[in-house]
């Protein structure tokens, strides 16, 4: 089995940092999205024309061993597709960055204002969990990934888009065979194209941003923090893609609830905005590397959290790469009230 | 020095001692001071210390201290002093952003017979240092 077929089989070492196997991660990505695109079109056609049946299209033609085997197509082209979707995403979720063994004691820190188990000691500012330890530095932040909720969205949108305009196609080709046009859902289904277009070039390029850039992996020398302290970081980067610019930026936010009428709405505003770090023209050659200090301003405000209202930190770290979309990490930071 | 809510004035509430600013810790100590209006009746006093949030989002809001004293018939007419003690906590600390700000306050609220309330709010700051609360920018 040569390469390419394995890699297509396997669906691994996408967009590894050789040239080649950087294409395939993209020839893998667009053939799993035309396959999960292409199962969903022959589903809808499927199964538009076994609802048209009774009416119209007699089923005579299509035996029922002809729509198994056109359900089966669809349904195997859709999990190849999730399929590499998924092994891609959950690679990029659960990969250390430097490929480094991890220790076997790694677990959770308990820290110590855990270990109070009736009341915190710092009222409304919330616990400081989700850290573990780190290799370089003692704590290891975990990172969320804004583009996440995004990428789903985009990815709902494109099949919901491309089932309609099936649909559509679908209803104007029979009326076609049946010698006449239905010049409106024609022009519903030419006025679709373009939503379908943008809404699956959009999911395909999220998708790929989310697989290329690999996870962050952001390290502190002291946790959780205080007003006027300043701690050391260290940011890995993997990356499989010369950067055109790092950037990490902290950031304090006042999030704020609203209700107005009948909705709920939600406002945010940054109220502290630091640079820590900014380098431009990175190479994928190795895993990126680089330590720097960050100081919490001295009468800077606690984070906070009540039910309507929030005070939070966070450490973003963001990534571009010419011609691709910006991309970008949060990793939330608790700053609890200065020591008495 | 204080923001007053009133249904109907049939009582005058006066917190003394209250000092405007206080740091994590700190003992807050006031005394609380009901005088009934000639001939009205106080059925009972609630007193708490709280922190509450004001802007623009909904407002939230937090007690470390709470009492309510059940007057007796015979002394519901006469002039009630009370001592209210409490430690500070260590959050929320007084903050002035721009969405939202985090006040601190003794609130009385006293229920006369007849059924009126008479409310009154001792603003204060609680402060890492004493001094002015927290700004967004840290100034």
């Amino acid at each position: 089995m040569n390469r390419w077929s394995w890699f297509l089989y396997a669906g691994r070492k996408a967009f590894s940092r050789a040239a080649w196997q950087r294409w395939a991660g993209i020839v893998v990505g667009s053939l799993a999205l035309v396959s999960v695109l292409g199962g969903f079109v022959l589903l809808v056609v499927t199964i538009a024309a076994w609802t048209a049946a009774a009416s119209a299209v007699s089923l005579a033609q299509w035996s029922t061993m002809e729509l198994t085997i056109r359900l089966v197509i669809a349904a195997a082209m859709i999990g190849i597709g999730v399929y590499w979707m998924a092994g891609s995403i959950w690679k990029v979720a659960t990969l250390t960055p430097g490929r480094k063994t991890t220790s076997a004691d790694r677990q959770e820190i308990v820290l110590s204002n855990e270990r109070v188990p009736v009341s915190s000691p710092f009222p409304t500012v919330p616990a400081p969990r989700g850290v573990v330890r780190g290799d370089v530095m003692p704590y290891r932040l975990t990172g969320a990934n804004p583009d996440l909720g995004w990428m789903i969205g985009a990815g709902i949108a494109s099949l919901v888009s491309v089932g309609l305009l099936t649909v559509l196609c679908w209803f104007v080709w029979q009326t076609y065979d049946a010698g006449t046009v239905d010049w409106w859902a024609l022009g519903a289904a030419v006025c679709c194209i373009p939503v379908v277009a943008w809404s699956v070039y959009r999911f395909f390029l999220k998708f790929l941003v989310f697989v290329a850039f690999g996870p962050s992996r952001l390290e502190i020398s002291q946790y959780p923090l205080a007003p006027g302290q300043t701690v050391q970081l260290s940011l890995r980067q993997p990356g499989q893609m010369r950067l055109h610019l790092l950037e990490v930026v902290l950031l304090c936010q006042e999030v704020v609830t609203y209700s107005q009428g009948t909705n709920v709405r939600t406002e945010t505003r940054n109220v502290v905005e630091q640079r820590l770090f900014r380098q431009r023209g990175i190479a994928a050659a190795e895993p990126f590397q680089c330590e720097f200090e960050m100081a919490i301003p001295r009468d800077a405000m606690h984070s906070f959290s009540a039910d309507s209202n929030r005070i939070q930190w966070k450490i973003i770290v963001s990534a571009s790469v010419r011609g691709w979309p910006r991309f970008e990490r949060a990793f939330p930071i608790i700053v609890q009230p200065p020591p008495a | 020095m204080s923001g007053v809510v009133t249904k109907r004035a049939t009582a005058r509430i006066v917190v003394s001692d209250v000092a405007p600013s206080y740091i994590p810790g700190s003992d807050l100590d006031c005394v609380i001071r009901v005088e009934p209006s000639p001939g009205a009746a106080v059925k009972q006093i609630d007193a708490r210390v709280q922190w509450s949030t004001c802007g623009k989002g909904n407002r939230d809001c937090g007690s470390i201290f709470q009492d309510r004293i059940e007057l007796a018939p015979s002394d519901q007419s006469l002039v009630k002093t009370l001592r209210l003690t409490t430690v500070m906590p260590r959050s929320p600390v007084s903050y002035r952003g721009f969405l939202l700000q985090i006040r601190w306050a003794i609130v009385v609220r006293v229920t006369m017979v007849d059924g009126t309330e008479v409310v009154e709010e001792y603003p204060f700051a609680l402060t890492a240092r004493g001094d002015s609360p927290n700004s967004p920018t840290g100034a």
